[in-house]
């Protein structure tokens, strides 16, 4: 297999790596956050070896801190969300289930791999420059990150990193969009509908046309950010701002700007992270009970509508930044709105499983898992989209709950799905099934007792984003509750070397699987 | 139509636009008017250079709407201009 | 096989709309949310001077359609010429843009929010011109080899008047919106 392959299968795979690689170091800095929260004062000689400056004498800074929450959330959503369910699955497979030889542009299929990678080498690169990785977070909210280093040790080339970082990555992912969707439209084998393809190809499809415009915003937000930083200009910086007792010498710009260019890429996001993942659930269940997926056309419907409206409901993001109580109404009501091809979803799932002939394989368990995640994230989003509640649950852990069960873990279980299904195709073999239901059963309890304690926290009123919560007095009610979720955490981070091991070990060891094991009715697993 | 014809068009609406603002009107509604004349010039290109009328798929031509729709709900940017 | 490379510089056509559209809606913003607007353009010659910018750019335009009109026909040698001077449509315009952006930072600074949006936009417009020169320029070169179909010169022509799309609006909505009173 050559690096610079062009071919899907290879590329495909290589997305997938590049998650694998992604996800396991985001794992870890989480643990690190989560350690530090509940030992704010313990002094860890591993810290100060990994981060001179960010933890001298081994004591970790809160700069330190808001770095690691910063890397954390931008390799989890960028490098595992966005990529392994549309990219890696994508590109292997939607050529597959369509009948076609390959993407229909090859050479631009390993541009934007290779585009991908390199947007990750960037990023990784800001935790060695001087200063350290950027503190404001994926959604580097202006002025914070507008400034340079006046606002924080990582905020000077770190800030600068993260911003190239991600422009890169909105390029390989317009490259990644408009290859598959003119692979859909154009390559589809002779005789095959729209609405004859596998509800993963809408997924993907729909996906492509969210990514295309979505993108499309980020990228000049991006790009106005760095020029703020490195030209001087004044897109986002308003004038008169004083920072560190410093006046700030610009003026007439205007930080919300950047929130609404940022949130109108970053909620359409979501569903990019999300869509792939809703494709491979309707066909692992499906083809686990033995029926077709019940109700396809309304499946397919409820992934467009779902795209849809996916643009126009950002604004639930920033109900807090004084928007007009009028407009905080539209982007309420329209977010409601995304409920009910949701819920249309849902229902078709359960139906689909009804008075079907079960098997419970391991992939079977992960798309139920998903299903569950699901509804326990959607259902806090509800909550969420109303202004008067989210106003009060604004940047707590609420918040951290709610779009780590749907958008963070749901999509992970989705991806588990896909590989324990696909893995036959890919590798030959299959992944081991009694490792791959140990492996669920306790990720899944552990993903509960993680997330749900967090809610509780939320309610109290705790923030996220805070190094510690030893100074304020109404956080001492949730100590408890967060030394809880720290070892929750740990132990969840321990199960996934059971996934690690198996999936090393049956690449090579597993058990051969004949052409096709599931006895599906998909064109990847038939033709040839 | 010739495309000499359309360039015609194109070069006098924007000897149009030139004499706008040689009249000086007010910024919001100056504004306006300059987008109208912009989305006729960029139909005309579309329309007569790029051939819109044979875009293929049919499946995507929806695209175009969702676009303008996209350009559109930015707008609601223009409010927050000044905070 | 025909149809995929013109289906996917529609689409990233379609895309790169919305970002130039971004970026101008976010100046419109700005535009709009400053009354102090600073308004360095005189009608002559500044005004005049990018009126004949526009009309140098919807030129090559012009000549970039015959140039697909006669790869349509086999007329390869045609294409070529009619290539070349899309090409040269191309660079006299960024030829006069610089000249211009010579003369105009003596009085604004990048640093302003005027300079931010004016060198800002237009200079990933201009950037876009560029690009599309040496893409021309390979098509060109390609097409008198005997290489290349007449899709893939009606391709790189959606490439070129999508860039003259793009200044369709930046001209009126940047340059007009500021010429002195």
């Amino acid at each position: 297999m050559t690096l610079f392959s062009t071919d899907h299968k290879v590329i495909g795979k290589q997305y997938i790596g590049l998650a694998l690689f992604s996800v396991f170091l985001g794992m870890l800095l989480s643990l690190v956050m989560r350690f530090h929260l509940v030992h704010p004062d313990t002094k860890v000689r591993l810290f100060q070896m990994l981060w001179p400056e960010g933890a001298p004498g081994g004591q970790m800074t809160p700069e330190l801190y808001l770095s690691l929450m910063t890397m954390h959330g931008t390799i989890m959503v960028f490098f595992v969300l966005t990529t392994a369910p549309q990219s890696g699955f994508g590109n292997y497979f939607l050529p597959l289930q369509i009948g076609a030889h390959d993407m229909a542009f090859p050479v631009l299929n390993m541009l934007s791999f290779w585009t991908t990678a390199l947007s990750l080498g960037t990023l990784l690169l800001a935790f060695v420059v001087e200063g350290g990785a950027p503190l404001s977070g994926w959604t580097a909210y202006p002025p914070l990150s507008g400034l340079g280093k006046i606002t924080g040790p990582g905020q000077g080339l770190g800030q600068d990193l993260w911003i190239l970082s991600i422009a890169l990555f909105c390029v390989a992912s317009l490259m990644g969009a408009i290859n598959i969707i003119v692979t859909v439209i154009e390559l589809r084998a002779p005789g095959m509908g729209y609405f004859d393809m596998p509800l993963t190809c809408w997924g993907w499809f729909v996906t492509a046309l969210i990514s295309l415009f979505a993108f499309a915003v980020l990228l000049p937000g991006g790009v106005l950010l760095l020029l703020d930083r490195v030209a001087g200009t004044s897109f986002f910086i308003p004038g008169g701002l004083i920072v560190n007792d410093q006046v700030q010498g610009r003026s007439g710009g205007s930080p919300l700007l950047f929130q609404h260019l940022f949130w109108f890429f970053g909620h359409p996001e979501v569903y990019i992270a999300i869509l792939p993942g809703m494709g491979v659930i309707s066909t692992v269940l499906s083809v686990f009970s033995g029926k077709k997926v019940f109700g396809y056309k309304a499946m397919t419907v409820a992934m467009l509508a779902i795209g849809g409206l996916g643009f126009v409901v950002w604004g639930h993001h920033m109900f807090i930044s004084g928007m007009s109580p009028y407009s905080s109404i539209a982007f309420s009501v329209l977010t409601m709105a995304v409920g009910v091809p949701s819920a249309v979803k849902t229902f078709n799932w359960l139906a689909t499983l009804w008075g079907g002939r079960l098997r419970f394989t391991a992939a079977m368990h992960y798309a139920l898992g998903f299903v569950s995640l699901f509804i326990t994230g959607g259902i806090t989003g509800l909550v969420l989209g109303q202004p008067g509640l989210d106003i009060y649950f604004h940047d707590t852990y609420f918040v951290v709950a709610h779009f780590h069960l749907i958008m963070g873990v749901a999509a992970v279980f989705a991806i588990w799905a896909a590989l324990h299904y696909w893995f036959p195709k890919m590798y030959g073999r299959f992944l081991n099934e009694r490792l791959g239901k140990i492996h669920f059963f306790l990720t899944f309890v552990g993903v509960y007792a993680v997330f749900v304690p967090l809610h509780f926290a939320g309610f109290v009123g705790n923030p996220r984003r805070y190094p510690d919560f030893k100074e304020y007095e109404f956080l001492k009610s949730v100590t408890g509750l967060h030394m809880g979720v720290t070892h929750a955490a740990y132990f969840l981070a321990a199960v996934q070397l059971i996934f690690l091991f198996n999936y090393f070990w049956s690449k090579r060891r597993g058990a051969v699987a004949p052409g096709n094991p599931w006895g599906a009715t998909t064109r990847e697993w038939t033709d040839d | 139509m010739k495309p000499v014809v359309v360039w015609a068009g194109l070069v006098a609406l924007t000897l149009v636009e030139v004499a706008l603002a040689w009249v000086h009107t007010a910024p919001v509604l100056m504004l306006g008017l300059l987008i109208l004349l912009s989305v006729g010039k960029a139909a005309m290109i579309a329309w007569w250079f790029m051939h819109l009328r044979s875009f293929r798929p049919r499946l995507l031509v929806w695209l175009f709407p969702m676009l303008l729709l996209c350009i559109g709900l930015l707008f609601v940017l223009v409010r927050d201009g000044g905070r | 096989m025909t149809g995929h490379k013109r289906l996917g510089m529609w689409l990233f056509v379609m895309s790169d709309v919305l970002t130039f559209a971004t970026l101008l809606i976010v100046y419109m913003a700005l535009r709009l949310g400053n009354p102090d607007w600073p308004r360095p353009f005189t009608l002559s010659p500044a005004i005049l001077f990018a009126t004949g910018m526009t009309i140098v750019l919807l030129a090559s335009s012009l000549t970039m359609v015959w140039a697909v009109a006669a790869m349509e026909a086999g007329d390869r040698r045609g294409a070529v010429r009619w290539l070349v001077a899309t090409m040269a449509g191309g660079l006299g315009f960024i030829g006069l843009h610089l000249t211009e952006w010579r003369h105009l930072l003596e009085t604004v600074s990048p640093g302003t929010i005027f300079g931010s949006v004016f060198f800002g936009i237009t200079g990933l417009h201009m950037a876009h011109v560029a690009a599309g020169v040496i893409y021309l320029g390979v098509l060109a070169v390609g097409v008198g080899r005997g290489k290349f179909a007449a899709e893939d010169v009606e391709t790189g022509g959606l490439y070129w008047h999508f860039v003259d799309v793009v200044w369709m609006f930046v001209f009126p909505l940047i340059y007009l919106m500021a010429v002195k009173p």
